[in-house]
């Protein structure tokens, strides 16, 4: 797999910046980030209504203020299996917000566009296809997300119930 | 008609909004070009300009500004196609053009009219610099010779050529200015009443979209407010609450009001349709039409255009006869459309009648049956109105040759989808002979529906009521004989009908909670199909604001949609064709038919399979018919039984149907038929009680039997035993556990073969 392709910044990102910024959280044992100009907002424990006949990737639907927001377990996109995650960060989506669920918040991370790195092969799975880039840090492994791909959940690429 | 003067009215103040919109693109192309003189693109765009305002000048007869913007044309055409190169005198005349139709747009905006604008000044200064002959200022480019000129008139007035502004200016002011004044009662500072251009905006439908859904939120959020106020003690707190819905209210209403347009804006363009149509056909049609003001959505005028048409061309073309044939059947040689639209409790009614020759049931019942859309056997079943119906199948046409006018592959069925699809219904009824009408009835608005909100598990969905049929509330001493099961397969009698039950739950895949033995139906309509939805309990109906889902659940079919309710939770629509389909609800009603065939222990060898229709009598034994004898079911009122001679007979499509007793031979109170008998007394009741017909086939002649009760219909091989043959009886079987008789058709309907029947009703018409 050609290496430069996907040390290519994340989409949406804009291209003129020397540095970017990256909301980051944690779920289960992966540190992830999704670059901040696409995050919406953060929000706790909203209530979840659930969807029957969803696939399982998708937790329900939440009330942002009017609009409707559909949350999606990000475990569980990354092949994790769903279970309770209390965190929605709201991201900015092609076709409207998105409500990733996560387990813990954690910092912005500002990374300079030099300490972008391609995905390592040895990652395999389905996370594979949702990350575009990693970033070495001092001391952790930042996982960038892809966040069209996270959060293009169709039942027929998931095999819904 | 009536309505002309207004509708010009408005087509003259939409194109001085638009042209005035065009003027401001051309000032800004005009300043464009000042920087990049040869770009085709601008000058393109300014000839386009010019050229819209010329077209509708022309078709609304402004005659002036038919010529400036004609000669502005012409120059524009040479500067576009590169035949002319912008200079400074070209850009000048241009400029002064561009003046001269603003002033005559002032003009025509003031007096109605721009005959007293003076163009022929600026007319001819473009005209000279076409010709070339006017001196200009700056020496053109020596490329610009270009001798063809672009159809102009050929006698340029040279003595005109450098006529000054005044001319043109100045009475267009005055003329301008002076009627614009009423009678004065305004500040002297503003002197002109407001122009159409200052009175108007241009907003986007989703920007009062978006406007319409925070109207939506408003509305909730009131409602929760008003629940609390009304719980409170607090004066300050109830008086606010009491402002805050009066004002969300008003609110509502003039968000509402900004999508709104009268129902004209589709009609205006009827006559034309229905006058091109009936020249077509050969027909005379006058077209009537009532409530052309009642407003509507703009989104959902937009949607019910295209049904419309439809309607409107189908009216022309398959219910109005030719002149010759209404003159045969005693109607005046114009048949008449009429159009009628009117607000009714919170939706919008529009009716589509004619006086044609309205909808042949049999007919149309024999062409579905050759179309394969439903067996003889369906059809026997089946209501007038649910024959009717069968037009909004798909694949489904009653004219009998392709023409023209129909038959490019738009069927009712389409318009039913697409007056579905924004909530709405549409309704057929018809008199053979007198002309049918076609109902349509949708929401005043997409975005807030009523719906019924059910609650099933834990969550509440909403049903939206234009879907909704009724509501059947079983006690649990009824849930078990309500609900029963043929092989697996739940279904409900509702008044001697098979519905077809789903489960919410089990649709949903989500448990049921507290509803112990009790069964909630809601009886549901998509399409043609009826069926019950079982749910845990039914919570209230409300108006909802539909919200789409996110793009990753649209692919749900079972959800149409989410509403916030009251209490900020969020609660999803069901989509109730989506649950149909889901549900197999079509094939379900079918397949309930097979499995009581199997549960009569008669699945024997198909080919012998008779579909037979089950009745009970008043003796209360089981009588069948072969289902391919029975015409139709019929529901008439007691005091329609009539008689003559000894006959019972009710009258019946114009004719006069005799009515036949199976127990007539041997049940104790025999004798064919004494209306009355076995029947309860009407006393205390204001309900006139009704008796069921089942209408049958003898060869050409149709029998009624009168019957107390269908049970089903069954298909079993026709295996007979003697035992029960008898004078009116063929023999009988086993059907459901029940011994039935099966019913000698010929037997019964004998007294009324062909012949004599004629002969007998030649006789009661004689007298």
């Amino acid at each position: 797999m050609p290496v430069e392709q996907l040390s290519a910044p994340p989409s949406g990102a804009a291209t003129d910046r020397d540095t970017v910024q990256y909301c980051t959280f944690w779920v289960d044992d992966l540190y992830l980030g999704i670059d901040a100009l696409m995050v919406q907002e953060v929000l706790r424990n909203p209530g979840i209504t659930p969807v029957p006949l969803a696939p399982p990737a998708i937790r329900g639907l939440i009330n942002l203020r009017g609009q409707i927001v559909t949350a999606v377990d990000l475990g569980a996109r990354l092949g994790r299996t769903p279970t309770e995650r209390r965190m929605n960060v709201v991201v900015r989506a092609a076709e409207g917000s998105v409500s990733l669920l996560v387990d813990r918040i954690a910092d912005v991370v500002e990374v300079p566009r030099s300490g972008h790195e391609a995905v390592p092969t040895t990652l395999t799975g389905v996370a594979r296809g949702q990350l575009s880039a990693t970033c070495p840090l001092a001391d952790s492994l930042l996982l960038i997300l892809d966040v069209a791909r996270v959060t293009a959940v169709r039942p027929e690429g998931e095999g819904s119930r | 008609m009536s309505g002309s003067s207004d509708g010009m009215d408005e087509i003259v103040q939409e194109f001085l909004v638009e042209s005035h919109e065009n003027l401001d693109q051309l000032d800004r192309d005009f300043v464009e070009l000042e920087r990049s003189p040869g770009s085709r693109d601008l000058l393109a765009s300014v000839f386009r300009t010019i050229h819209t305002i010329k077209g509708t000048s022309g078709f609304l007869s402004f005659g002036n500004l038919e010529k400036v913007t004609h000669v502005g044309e012409n120059l524009l055409a040479q500067l576009r196609d590169g035949d002319r190169v912008l200079d400074a005198a070209t850009t000048d005349v241009l400029l002064r053009m561009v003046d001269a139709v603003r002033e005559l747009l002032a003009l025509i905006e003031a007096t109605g009219g721009d005959a007293d604008g003076d163009v022929d000044g600026v007319v001819d200064a473009v005209k000279a610099v076409l010709d070339g002959t006017s001196a200009p200022a700056v020496e053109p480019e020596p490329v610009a010779i270009d001798p063809e000129p672009v159809a102009i008139d050929p006698e340029p007035e040279p003595v005109a050529v450098e006529p000054e502004r005044e001319p043109v200016v100045a009475p267009v002011a005055t003329a301008g200015s002076v009627p614009a004044e009423p009678a004065g009662d305004e500040p002297a500072t503003e002197q002109k009443k407001r122009s159409a251009v200052d009175g108007s905006i241009r907003v986007d439908v989703d920007v009062l979209e978006n406007l319409m859904q925070l109207v939506g939120e408003l509305v909730l959020s009131r409602n929760q407010i008003l629940q609390l106020a009304a719980e409170s003690a607090e004066a300050d707190l109830v008086r606010s609450a009491h402002r805050l819905d009066l004002i969300s209210s008003s609110l509502q209403e003039a968000v509402m009001k900004t999508r709104m347009q009268p129902m004209d804006y589709l009609w205006a363009k009827l006559p034309r349709v229905v006058r091109d149509l009936s020249a077509q056909c050969g027909k005379e049609v006058d077209l009537v039409m009532h409530g052309r003001e009642t407003e509507l959505d703009r989104t959902l005028l937009d949607a019910v255009k295209d049904p419309l048409t439809h309607l409107v061309r189908n009216a022309v073309d398959h219910g109005i006869e030719r002149p010759g044939a209404r003159e045969q059947a005693g109607k005046p040689r114009r048949g008449t459309l009429t159009l009628r639209a009117y607000h009714e409790s919170g939706q919008v009614v529009m009716e589509i009648g004619d006086d044609g020759k309205g909808l042949d049931p049999d007919a149309i019942g024999r062409k579905a049956v050759d179309k394969g859309l439903v067996s003889a056997g369906e059809l026997a079943a089946m209501s007038r109105r649910q024959v009717l119906d069968l037009i909004f199948r798909p694949g489904f046409s009653t004219a009998e040759a392709v023409t023209n006018v129909s038959g490019r592959g738009v069927g009712m069925d389409v318009v039913r989808t697409n007056i579905e699809k924004i909530g709405g219904s549409v309704d057929l009824t018809s008199t053979p002979g007198h002309g049918t009408v076609c109902r349509v009835t949708i929401p005043l608005t997409l975005a807030i529906i009523p719906a019924l909100i059910v609650r099933q598990g834990a969550e509440r969905y909403a049903i939206p009521q234009a879907n909704l049929l009724e509501l059947v509330r079983m006690n649990p001493e009824d849930a078990t004989k309500g609900v029963e099961y043929v092989a697996g397969v739940p279904v409900h009698r509702l008044r001697g009908r098979l519905l077809p039950l789903l489960d919410l739950g089990g649709q949903l895949g989500v448990e049921s909670v507290g509803r112990g033995d009790a069964a909630t139906i809601a009886v549901l309509r998509s399409d043609t199909d009826e069926f019950g939805l079982v749910v845990d309990e039914v919570v209230e109906t409300q108006e909802i604001v539909v919200k789409p889902l996110g793009a990753a659940l649209t692919s749900l079919q079972a959800f149409a949609g989410a509403a916030v309710m009251g209490d900020g939770r969020i609660a999803l629509i069901l989509d109730v064709p989506g649950l149909a389909a889901a549900g197999n609800v079509a094939s379900t009603s079918a397949s309930i038919t097979s499995t009581l065939r199997e549960e009569a222990g008669l699945g024997g060898a198909d080919s012998d399979l008779r579909s037979l229709l089950v009745v009970r009598t008043e003796g209360a034994r089981n009588v069948a018919v072969p289902l391919e004898k029975v015409a139709r079911l019929e529901e008439v009122e007691v005091t329609a039984l009539e008689h003559v001679g000894s006959t019972t007979v009710i009258q019946y499509r114009g004719d006069l149907l005799p009515i036949v007793e199976p127990d007539g031979g041997y049940s104790s109170y025999g004798g064919y038929g004494v209306p009355g008998q076995g029947e309860a007394p009407a006393q205390e009741s204001l309900v006139v009680p009704t008796v069921t017909i089942v209408v049958y086939q003898h060869g050409a002649r149709l029998v009624g039997l009168r019957v107390a009760e269908i049970v089903d219909i069954v298909e079993v091989p026709l295996v007979l035993s003697p035992i029960g043959a008898r004078a009116g009886s063929l023999g009988s079987l086993v059907v459901n556990g029940n011994i039935t008789d099966v019913l000698d058709v010929a037997a019964l309907a004998a007294p009324f073969a062909a012949d004599e029947a004629d002969a007998y009703l030649e006789d009661s018409r004689a007298r």
